[in-house]
């Protein structure tokens, strides 16, 4: 596959997203391509949250992807365990990372932090849970009630984890995360 | 027009790591550059970020600024002295004021956070510190202090050692904790609407008395001598004393 079949693709994902899924499903992907869209958003991110001298930013960014991955991988347990769709998480990464591209409406968020930065974050969510659903759809074949099961199965495990998680930190005396 | 797209992603990308690193170093210089350290600095803002203010050297003519900051503060919290007197206001987040020496006066408020201050070896200081919903943690000991510490919905906890004190906290909703560890002389008024006073004194209470509903008053020292006596103006009582 080429590298305008890869840049187009990519368009593709912000002008019609449910298509373009549709047709990585049809013509399949190649690892480079996933390779070099999480290698230029993980760069962004990172430079998105560092801060100089700050270890915590750097906590921020690693707790950030780790929850992005945790969110890939339990939606996955998720759907081929209660819905019964067959897939594998390494394929459906794949898929999954075209929908990360919508991450540029991030910088008005750095930008405008002050102002107008909580907004532009909300639009980002939704359009990437847009594009997002689009990913699902295409590779496990899942409508939308399905898919909105999923996430808030997903923020279910993650508020109880991070209940349990609190309970523990309080019980050793470590403090509240928040 | 997909390709067109596709390359401009890869360029907002590049642009965007270039104004993330642009944004974060210009606001690290900024603030650099405001607390480099100086008597001649009366007022210093910070905007965007929690605050911590470590005064080094603090003989009310030559201050030295530490400041260490973390993301995502987005209201302005004031830093500011003004002959020798520390003043902090924040809307929310953290402040952390450790020092060493004699400045006369701290005051700080908050309206959704945490405060600590520390105090050590002072010969007069006047802390004055208010939350609206948060904790004031206050540690003072070798010295001579007046302390004010006002939270709305929250707690105090306030440790005394070796210091003498005239003390006043007033929290609307909550448990203060008043620990003391000193030969000293003093007062403190506690006054609370909702909630319990717990102290606890390595010394003797006498004369606890409760002189109306919610007002009770008790002497504690620690058996030189009379040091605290104590009232609280409402709300109920947990005394321990941990000799005596």
């Amino acid at each position: 596959m080429s590298f305008n079949k890869f840049l187009e693709r990519i368009g593709g994902v912000f002008l019609n997203p449910k298509r373009t899924f549709e047709i990585i499903t049809l013509e399949g992907y190649r690892k480079s391509e996933t390779i070099t869209i999480n290698a230029l958003n993980t760069i962004f991110l990172f430079t998105f949250f560092f801060r100089p001298r700050s270890i915590a930013s750097i906590v921020t960014f690693v707790v950030v992807v780790g929850l992005w991955l945790f969110f890939i991988s339990l939606s996955h347990v998720i759907i081929t365990s209660i819905y019964k769709m067959p897939g594998s998480l390494s394929e459906f990464f794949h898929y999954i990372t075209y929908s990360t591209v919508t991450i540029i409406l991030l910088i008005p968020v750095k930008i405008f932090w002050e102002n107008l930065g909580f907004l532009f974050l909300v639009a980002w969510l939704i359009w990437f849970n847009i594009v997002m659903y689009y990913a699902f759809r295409a590779y496990y074949r899942i409508d939308v009630k399905q898919y909105i099961v999923t996430l808030f199965n997903v923020v279910a495990v993650a508020i109880i984890l991070f209940i349990f998680a609190q309970v523990i930190m309080v019980a050793l005396g470590l403090g509240v995360i928040i | 027009m997909r390709k067109a797209l596709g390359i401009a992603y890869i360029i907002i990308i590049i642009i965007g790591v270039i104004i993330n690193i642009s944004v974060n170093f210009t606001r690290e210089r900024w603030i650099r550059q405001e607390y480099k350290g100086s008597e001649e600095i009366s007022e210093i803002y910070i905007q965007g970020f929690n605050v911590q203010v470590i005064i080094v050297k603090d003989d009310a003519m030559n201050y030295t600024y530490i400041v260490n900051t973390s993301f995502k503060e987005r209201s302005p919290p004031l830093v500011y002295t003004d002959k020798g007197v520390l003043k902090i206001k924040q809307a929310f987040g953290t402040i952390t004021v450790k020092y060493r020496g004699n400045i006369s006066a701290i005051y700080g408020s908050i309206d959704s956070g945490y405060i600590t201050i520390i105090a050590i070896n002072d010969k007069s200081l006047r802390i004055d510190f208010s939350v609206n919903n948060g904790n004031i943690d206050c540690f003072i000991a070798n010295g001579n202090y007046s302390v004010a510490l006002y939270v709305n919905s929250g707690n105090v906890n306030l440790k005394v050692i070796d210091s003498s004190l005239s003390g006043l906290i007033n929290v609307e909703t909550g448990n203060p904790n008043v620990f003391i560890k000193s030969p000293n002389g003093g007062s403190i008024e506690v006054n609370i609407i909702r909630g319990s006073f717990s102290f606890k004194g390595y010394g003797y209470l006498s004369n606890v008395t409760k002189r109306e509903q919610g007002y009770y008053g008790f002497v504690y020292s620690d058996g030189n001598g009379i040091s605290y006596s104590i009232k609280v103006v409402r709300g109920n009582l947990d005394l321990t004393a941990i000799k005596g």
